[in-house]
Protein backbone atom coordinates (compact mmCIF):
# COMPACT_ATOMS: atom_id res chain seq x y z
CA UNK A 1 0.00 0.00 0.00
CA UNK A 2 2.72 2.39 1.11
CA UNK A 3 4.50 1.83 -2.36
CA UNK A 4 1.46 2.33 -4.30
CA UNK A 5 0.86 5.35 -2.50
CA UNK A 6 4.73 6.25 -3.12
CA UNK A 7 4.10 5.79 -6.48
CA UNK A 8 0.71 7.91 -6.68
CA UNK A 9 2.54 10.91 -5.44
CA UNK A 10 5.58 10.56 -7.20
CA UNK A 11 4.22 10.29 -10.65
CA UNK A 12 1.57 12.94 -10.12
CA UNK A 13 3.64 14.91 -8.55
CA UNK A 14 5.52 15.09 -12.06
CA UNK A 15 2.65 15.44 -14.04
CA UNK A 16 1.59 18.52 -11.86
CA UNK A 17 4.95 20.12 -12.17
CA UNK A 18 4.84 19.94 -16.03
CA UNK A 19 1.32 21.15 -16.50
CA UNK A 20 1.84 24.03 -13.88
CA UNK A 21 5.02 24.80 -16.86
CA UNK A 22 2.85 24.38 -19.59
CA UNK A 23 -0.02 26.41 -18.52
CA UNK A 24 1.70 29.49 -17.28
CA UNK A 25 0.30 32.45 -15.78
CA UNK A 26 -3.62 32.73 -16.37
CA UNK A 27 -3.56 36.57 -17.02
CA UNK A 28 -1.21 35.53 -20.76
CA UNK A 29 -3.27 32.55 -21.25
CA UNK A 30 -4.59 32.61 -25.09
CA UNK A 31 -7.47 29.37 -24.87
CA UNK A 32 -6.82 28.32 -28.82
CA UNK A 33 -10.48 27.63 -29.31
CA UNK A 34 -12.46 30.35 -27.65
CA UNK A 35 -11.11 33.54 -29.93
CA UNK A 36 -11.95 31.49 -32.80
CA UNK A 37 -15.49 30.73 -32.57
CA UNK A 38 -16.03 34.36 -31.36
CA UNK A 39 -14.39 35.49 -34.82
CA UNK A 40 -16.75 32.54 -36.55
CA UNK A 41 -19.51 34.03 -34.79
CA UNK A 42 -19.19 37.64 -35.92
CA UNK A 43 -18.01 36.45 -39.96
CA UNK A 44 -21.25 34.35 -39.45
CA UNK A 45 -23.09 37.88 -38.28
CA UNK A 46 -21.63 40.07 -41.02
CA UNK A 47 -22.54 37.93 -43.80
CA UNK A 48 -26.17 37.71 -42.56
CA UNK A 49 -26.49 41.62 -41.62
CA UNK A 50 -24.43 42.03 -45.30
CA UNK A 51 -27.68 39.11 -46.90
CA UNK A 52 -29.67 41.17 -45.62
CA UNK A 53 -29.20 44.16 -46.91
CA UNK A 54 -28.88 42.97 -50.53
CA UNK A 55 -32.62 41.20 -50.00
CA UNK A 56 -33.87 44.71 -48.79
CA UNK A 57 -32.43 46.26 -51.41
CA UNK A 58 -33.32 43.69 -54.41
CA UNK A 59 -36.98 43.51 -52.76
CA UNK A 60 -37.31 47.84 -52.90
CA UNK A 61 -35.92 47.96 -56.32
CA UNK A 62 -38.52 45.39 -57.29
CA UNK A 63 -41.13 47.14 -55.11
CA UNK A 64 -39.89 50.43 -57.11
CA UNK A 65 -39.98 48.95 -60.92
CA UNK A 66 -43.79 47.61 -59.96
CA UNK A 67 -44.76 50.97 -58.72
CA UNK A 68 -43.50 52.75 -62.00
CA UNK A 69 -44.92 49.87 -64.19
CA UNK A 70 -48.10 49.71 -62.89
CA UNK A 71 -50.34 51.80 -65.80
CA UNK A 72 -53.31 51.86 -63.30
CA UNK A 73 -53.99 51.57 -59.41
CA UNK A 74 -57.51 51.38 -56.75
CA UNK A 75 -56.54 53.46 -54.17
CA UNK A 76 -57.78 51.48 -50.95
CA UNK A 77 -58.03 53.67 -47.98
CA UNK A 78 -55.68 52.35 -44.86
CA UNK A 79 -57.16 50.18 -42.68
CA UNK A 80 -56.85 50.81 -39.30
CA UNK A 81 -55.46 47.92 -37.29
CA UNK A 82 -55.93 46.93 -33.32
CA UNK A 83 -52.52 46.21 -33.05
CA UNK A 84 -50.36 48.86 -30.94
CA UNK A 85 -48.13 50.89 -33.23
CA UNK A 86 -44.61 52.41 -32.08
CA UNK A 87 -44.63 51.14 -28.45
CA UNK A 88 -42.93 48.29 -28.72
CA UNK A 89 -39.16 48.75 -28.79
CA UNK A 90 -37.03 46.78 -31.64
CA UNK A 91 -35.58 43.83 -29.70
CA UNK A 92 -31.83 45.22 -30.32
CA UNK A 93 -32.75 48.10 -28.67
CA UNK A 94 -31.22 48.06 -25.45
CA UNK A 95 -33.74 48.62 -22.43
CA UNK A 96 -32.72 48.35 -18.66
CA UNK A 97 -35.18 46.29 -17.05
CA UNK A 98 -33.50 46.27 -13.30
CA UNK A 99 -30.10 45.73 -11.54
CA UNK A 100 -31.55 42.61 -9.41
CA UNK A 101 -34.04 40.30 -10.44
CA UNK A 102 -37.30 41.28 -9.58
CA UNK A 103 -37.98 38.63 -6.76
CA UNK A 104 -35.07 36.64 -5.66
CA UNK A 105 -35.70 32.71 -6.80
CA UNK A 106 -36.39 30.07 -4.10
CA UNK A 107 -32.94 27.73 -4.97
CA UNK A 108 -32.44 24.69 -2.64
CA UNK A 109 -29.70 24.92 -0.25
CA UNK A 110 -25.86 25.11 -1.95
CA UNK A 111 -26.51 27.20 -4.00
CA UNK A 112 -24.44 30.02 -4.98
CA UNK A 113 -25.50 33.35 -6.34
CA UNK A 114 -26.53 35.48 -7.93
CA UNK A 115 -23.15 35.80 -9.96
CA UNK A 116 -23.11 37.92 -12.70
CA UNK A 117 -22.82 36.73 -16.58
CA UNK A 118 -24.00 33.66 -17.48
CA UNK A 119 -23.52 30.44 -16.10
CA UNK A 120 -20.58 28.82 -17.30
CA UNK A 121 -21.66 25.95 -19.55
CA UNK A 122 -24.10 28.53 -21.11
CA UNK A 123 -22.41 29.27 -24.79
CA UNK A 124 -25.01 32.39 -25.25
CA UNK A 125 -23.82 35.82 -24.85
CA UNK A 126 -25.45 38.83 -22.91
CA UNK A 127 -27.51 40.23 -25.71
CA UNK A 128 -26.36 43.71 -24.64
CA UNK A 129 -24.96 45.23 -21.99
CA UNK A 130 -28.20 46.64 -20.67
CA UNK A 131 -29.54 42.66 -20.35
CA UNK A 132 -29.32 41.00 -16.50
CA UNK A 133 -28.12 37.96 -17.00
CA UNK A 134 -26.72 35.76 -13.35
CA UNK A 135 -26.61 32.60 -12.31
CA UNK A 136 -26.51 30.76 -9.06
CA UNK A 137 -24.50 27.39 -9.26
CA UNK A 138 -24.12 24.53 -6.66
CA UNK A 139 -21.33 23.92 -9.09
CA UNK A 140 -22.87 20.56 -10.56
CA UNK A 141 -26.04 22.36 -11.52
CA UNK A 142 -26.55 26.52 -12.68
CA UNK A 143 -29.52 28.16 -12.63
CA UNK A 144 -29.38 31.17 -15.25
CA UNK A 145 -32.07 34.05 -15.61
CA UNK A 146 -32.19 36.49 -18.48
CA UNK A 147 -34.20 39.38 -18.21
CA UNK A 148 -35.28 40.54 -20.79
CA UNK A 149 -35.01 37.02 -22.02
CA UNK A 150 -33.31 36.32 -24.83
CA UNK A 151 -35.51 35.84 -27.72
CA UNK A 152 -32.90 35.66 -30.42
CA UNK A 153 -31.37 32.36 -28.73
CA UNK A 154 -34.12 30.50 -27.64
CA UNK A 155 -37.03 30.84 -30.01
CA UNK A 156 -39.97 30.36 -30.19
CA UNK A 157 -40.79 32.89 -27.02
CA UNK A 158 -44.42 32.82 -26.10
CA UNK A 159 -46.66 35.26 -27.39
CA UNK A 160 -49.89 36.52 -26.81
CA UNK A 161 -51.34 38.12 -23.32
CA UNK A 162 -50.68 36.87 -19.79
CA UNK A 163 -52.50 34.97 -18.16
CA UNK A 164 -55.63 37.07 -16.58
CA UNK A 165 -56.01 35.44 -13.56
CA UNK A 166 -52.16 35.18 -12.66
CA UNK A 167 -51.26 38.21 -14.51
CA UNK A 168 -48.77 35.66 -15.66
CA UNK A 169 -48.09 33.36 -18.33
CA UNK A 170 -45.41 30.66 -18.10
CA UNK A 171 -43.71 28.71 -21.11
CA UNK A 172 -41.80 25.18 -20.07
CA UNK A 173 -40.28 24.02 -23.00
CA UNK A 174 -38.50 20.54 -22.60
CA UNK A 175 -35.42 19.08 -21.26
CA UNK A 176 -32.81 19.01 -23.89
CA UNK A 177 -29.75 17.23 -23.81
CA UNK A 178 -27.94 15.55 -22.79
CA UNK A 179 -25.32 17.91 -25.46
CA UNK A 180 -22.07 16.94 -26.51
CA UNK A 181 -20.43 17.80 -23.32
CA UNK A 182 -23.26 15.76 -21.68
CA UNK A 183 -24.85 18.65 -19.86
CA UNK A 184 -29.21 18.67 -20.02
CA UNK A 185 -30.84 21.98 -19.91
CA UNK A 186 -33.85 23.27 -19.60
CA UNK A 187 -35.67 26.58 -20.68
CA UNK A 188 -38.72 28.17 -18.86
CA UNK A 189 -40.07 32.12 -19.68
CA UNK A 190 -42.10 33.79 -17.84
CA UNK A 191 -44.76 36.55 -19.00
CA UNK A 192 -45.93 39.03 -17.23
CA UNK A 193 -47.96 42.84 -17.78
CA UNK A 194 -46.61 44.23 -14.75
CA UNK A 195 -43.19 45.19 -16.04
CA UNK A 196 -42.61 47.94 -18.94
CA UNK A 197 -42.91 46.81 -22.68
CA UNK A 198 -39.54 45.14 -23.73
CA UNK A 199 -39.13 43.65 -19.50
CA UNK A 200 -42.06 41.67 -19.71
CA UNK A 201 -40.71 38.16 -20.93
CA UNK A 202 -37.91 36.85 -18.22
CA UNK A 203 -36.36 33.64 -18.89
CA UNK A 204 -34.35 30.95 -16.43
CA UNK A 205 -32.22 28.24 -17.86
CA UNK A 206 -31.48 25.11 -15.68
CA UNK A 207 -28.65 23.12 -16.75
CA UNK A 208 -27.00 19.99 -14.79
CA UNK A 209 -25.08 16.58 -15.77
CA UNK A 210 -28.43 15.12 -14.14
CA UNK A 211 -31.70 15.06 -15.93
CA UNK A 212 -33.67 14.35 -13.32
CA UNK A 213 -31.97 17.62 -11.28
CA UNK A 214 -33.28 20.02 -14.36
CA UNK A 215 -36.50 17.93 -14.30
CA UNK A 216 -36.80 18.54 -10.88
CA UNK A 217 -35.99 22.04 -10.56
CA UNK A 218 -37.70 22.78 -13.68
CA UNK A 219 -41.62 22.41 -11.51
CA UNK A 220 -41.19 25.40 -10.65
CA UNK A 221 -38.92 24.60 -6.62
CA UNK A 222 -36.94 27.55 -8.46
CA UNK A 223 -39.39 30.33 -7.59
CA UNK A 224 -41.05 32.77 -9.89
CA UNK A 225 -39.34 35.83 -11.14
CA UNK A 226 -42.35 38.20 -10.41
CA UNK A 227 -43.75 37.01 -6.81
CA UNK A 228 -46.62 35.06 -7.90
CA UNK A 229 -47.61 32.08 -6.78
CA UNK A 230 -49.03 29.81 -9.50
CA UNK A 231 -52.59 28.17 -8.41
CA UNK A 232 -51.78 24.31 -6.41
CA UNK B 1 -7.00 38.05 -0.52
CA UNK B 2 -5.11 39.41 -3.21
CA UNK B 3 -5.45 37.53 -6.69
CA UNK B 4 -2.04 36.26 -6.45
CA UNK B 5 -2.34 34.45 -3.15
CA UNK B 6 -6.03 33.07 -4.29
CA UNK B 7 -3.64 31.49 -7.07
CA UNK B 8 -1.37 30.14 -4.37
CA UNK B 9 -3.94 28.31 -2.69
CA UNK B 10 -6.74 26.90 -5.59
CA UNK B 11 -3.91 26.46 -8.46
CA UNK B 12 -2.41 23.69 -7.14
CA UNK B 13 -5.24 22.15 -5.75
CA UNK B 14 -7.20 22.12 -9.33
CA UNK B 15 -3.98 20.85 -11.43
CA UNK B 16 -3.92 18.10 -9.74
CA UNK B 17 -7.82 17.22 -9.76
CA UNK B 18 -7.68 18.10 -13.54
CA UNK B 19 -4.96 16.18 -14.00
CA UNK B 20 -6.30 12.79 -11.99
CA UNK B 21 -9.87 13.36 -13.73
CA UNK B 22 -8.49 13.96 -16.69
CA UNK B 23 -4.47 13.24 -18.09
CA UNK B 24 -2.42 15.33 -19.42
CA UNK B 25 -3.93 16.86 -22.12
CA UNK B 26 -7.36 17.84 -21.05
CA UNK B 27 -6.19 18.55 -17.85
CA UNK B 28 -3.95 20.94 -18.78
CA UNK B 29 -6.49 22.41 -20.99
CA UNK B 30 -9.32 22.22 -17.98
CA UNK B 31 -6.69 24.27 -15.76
CA UNK B 32 -5.73 26.90 -18.09
CA UNK B 33 -9.63 27.20 -18.89
CA UNK B 34 -10.28 27.54 -15.01
CA UNK B 35 -7.40 30.04 -14.10
CA UNK B 36 -8.57 32.15 -17.17
CA UNK B 37 -11.91 32.50 -16.13
CA UNK B 38 -10.54 32.85 -12.11
CA UNK B 39 -8.87 36.08 -13.92
CA UNK B 40 -11.46 37.16 -15.79
CA UNK B 41 -13.78 36.75 -12.20
CA UNK B 42 -11.63 37.64 -9.88
CA UNK B 43 -14.15 39.68 -8.14
CA UNK B 44 -17.20 37.37 -8.17
CA UNK B 45 -15.04 34.44 -7.15
CA UNK B 46 -13.26 35.99 -3.86
CA UNK B 47 -16.82 36.19 -2.08
CA UNK B 48 -17.47 32.55 -2.94
CA UNK B 49 -16.96 29.55 0.36
CA UNK B 50 -15.75 27.27 -1.87
CA UNK B 51 -14.42 29.25 -5.17
CA UNK B 52 -11.99 26.23 -5.92
CA UNK B 53 -15.10 24.37 -6.18
CA UNK B 54 -16.71 26.65 -8.57
CA UNK B 55 -13.84 26.74 -11.09
CA UNK B 56 -13.27 23.09 -11.10
CA UNK B 57 -16.92 23.08 -12.72
CA UNK B 58 -15.54 25.74 -14.67
CA UNK B 59 -12.82 23.84 -16.42
CA UNK B 60 -14.48 20.56 -16.28
CA UNK B 61 -17.52 22.29 -18.45
CA UNK B 62 -15.29 24.56 -20.79
CA UNK B 63 -12.79 21.78 -21.79
CA UNK B 64 -15.68 19.08 -22.47
CA UNK B 65 -15.95 20.24 -26.13
CA UNK B 66 -12.55 19.20 -26.81
CA UNK B 67 -13.57 16.23 -24.93
CA UNK B 68 -10.87 13.10 -25.56
CA UNK B 69 -10.19 10.20 -23.44
CA UNK B 70 -7.83 10.84 -20.70
CA UNK B 71 -4.20 9.91 -21.55
CA UNK B 72 -0.86 9.24 -18.97
CA UNK B 73 2.72 9.14 -20.28
CA UNK B 74 4.43 5.91 -19.00
CA UNK B 75 6.55 6.99 -16.36
CA UNK B 76 9.76 6.37 -17.83
CA UNK B 77 8.66 9.19 -20.22
CA UNK B 78 8.73 11.62 -17.27
CA UNK B 79 11.51 10.12 -15.85
CA UNK B 80 10.80 7.97 -13.44
CA UNK B 81 11.83 4.49 -14.15
CA UNK B 82 11.64 3.55 -9.93
CA UNK B 83 7.12 4.11 -10.78
CA UNK B 84 5.29 1.03 -11.40
CA UNK B 85 4.98 0.62 -15.26
CA UNK B 86 1.61 -0.48 -14.98
CA UNK B 87 0.74 2.43 -12.93
CA UNK B 88 -0.76 4.75 -15.57
CA UNK B 89 -2.70 2.10 -17.41
CA UNK B 90 -4.24 0.63 -14.26
CA UNK B 91 -5.17 4.12 -13.44
CA UNK B 92 -6.80 4.70 -17.09
CA UNK B 93 -9.19 1.63 -16.57
CA UNK B 94 -10.81 3.20 -13.48
CA UNK B 95 -14.27 5.00 -13.98
CA UNK B 96 -12.91 9.06 -14.34
CA UNK B 97 -14.36 9.83 -10.04
CA UNK B 98 -12.79 6.72 -9.03
CA UNK B 99 -9.42 7.69 -10.57
CA UNK B 100 -10.14 10.93 -9.28
CA UNK B 101 -10.91 10.48 -5.93
CA UNK B 102 -8.07 7.46 -5.50
CA UNK B 103 -5.40 10.00 -6.44
CA UNK B 104 -6.18 12.89 -4.13
CA UNK B 105 -6.85 10.69 -0.99
CA UNK B 106 -4.04 8.63 -1.61
CA UNK B 107 -1.47 10.19 -3.30
CA UNK B 108 -2.15 13.67 -2.15
CA UNK B 109 -3.39 13.36 1.87
CA UNK B 110 -7.14 15.06 1.27
CA UNK B 111 -9.48 14.06 3.20
CA UNK B 112 -12.86 13.00 1.49
CA UNK B 113 -14.63 16.21 2.57
CA UNK B 114 -11.67 17.47 1.09
CA UNK B 115 -12.32 16.24 -2.09
CA UNK B 116 -16.27 16.42 -2.05
CA UNK B 117 -16.07 20.10 -1.84
CA UNK B 118 -13.42 20.26 -4.94
CA UNK B 119 -15.27 17.55 -6.99
CA UNK B 120 -18.78 18.38 -6.15
CA UNK B 121 -19.78 14.93 -4.60
CA UNK B 122 -21.21 14.10 -1.50
CA UNK B 123 -18.11 12.46 1.52
CA UNK B 124 -19.95 9.45 1.23
CA UNK B 125 -19.55 9.00 -2.50
CA UNK B 126 -16.15 9.63 -2.50
CA UNK B 127 -15.25 6.80 0.17
CA UNK B 128 -17.28 4.45 -2.11
CA UNK B 129 -15.06 6.07 -5.51
CA UNK B 130 -11.74 5.56 -2.85
CA UNK B 131 -12.69 2.16 -1.82
CA UNK B 132 -13.66 0.90 -5.14
CA UNK B 133 -10.93 2.37 -7.24
CA UNK B 134 -7.88 1.28 -4.80
CA UNK B 135 -9.39 -2.35 -5.03
CA UNK B 136 -9.47 -2.43 -9.00
CA UNK B 137 -5.80 -0.77 -9.05
CA UNK B 138 -4.70 -3.07 -6.64
CA UNK B 139 -5.81 -6.30 -8.58
CA UNK B 140 -4.51 -4.43 -11.65
CA UNK B 141 -1.05 -4.31 -10.54
CA UNK B 142 -0.92 -7.42 -8.86
CA UNK B 143 1.06 -8.61 -6.05
CA UNK B 144 4.10 -5.78 -6.55
CA UNK B 145 1.91 -3.12 -4.57
CA UNK B 146 -0.31 -3.93 -1.65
Amino acid sequence: MADLRDDLRVYFDRLVDQAELATGDPRATTLPDRGGRRASRLVVALVAVGALVVVVALFGRAQLADDRSAPTRDVTPPVATEAPVNDVPPNDLPVVCGDTLPEPPNLPEGFVGPIPGPAPDNTVPPRNAEQLVVHWTDSVTNVEWRWPSDEDAFAPVPQGPPDPNLGMGIALLGVEGPDGSGRFSQVTYYNSNVFPIGCQTISRRISSDDRAVVESLKQGSVGLPFGVAPSP
Amino acid sequence: MGFETFLHDVRPRLARAFLAAYGVERGQEALAEALAYAWEHYGELRHMENAAGYLYRVGQSRSRTRRRAPTLPPPTDVGLPEVEPGLPGALLALTERQRLCVVLVHAYGWTHQEVADVVGLRRSSVQNHVERGLGRLRDAIGGSHG
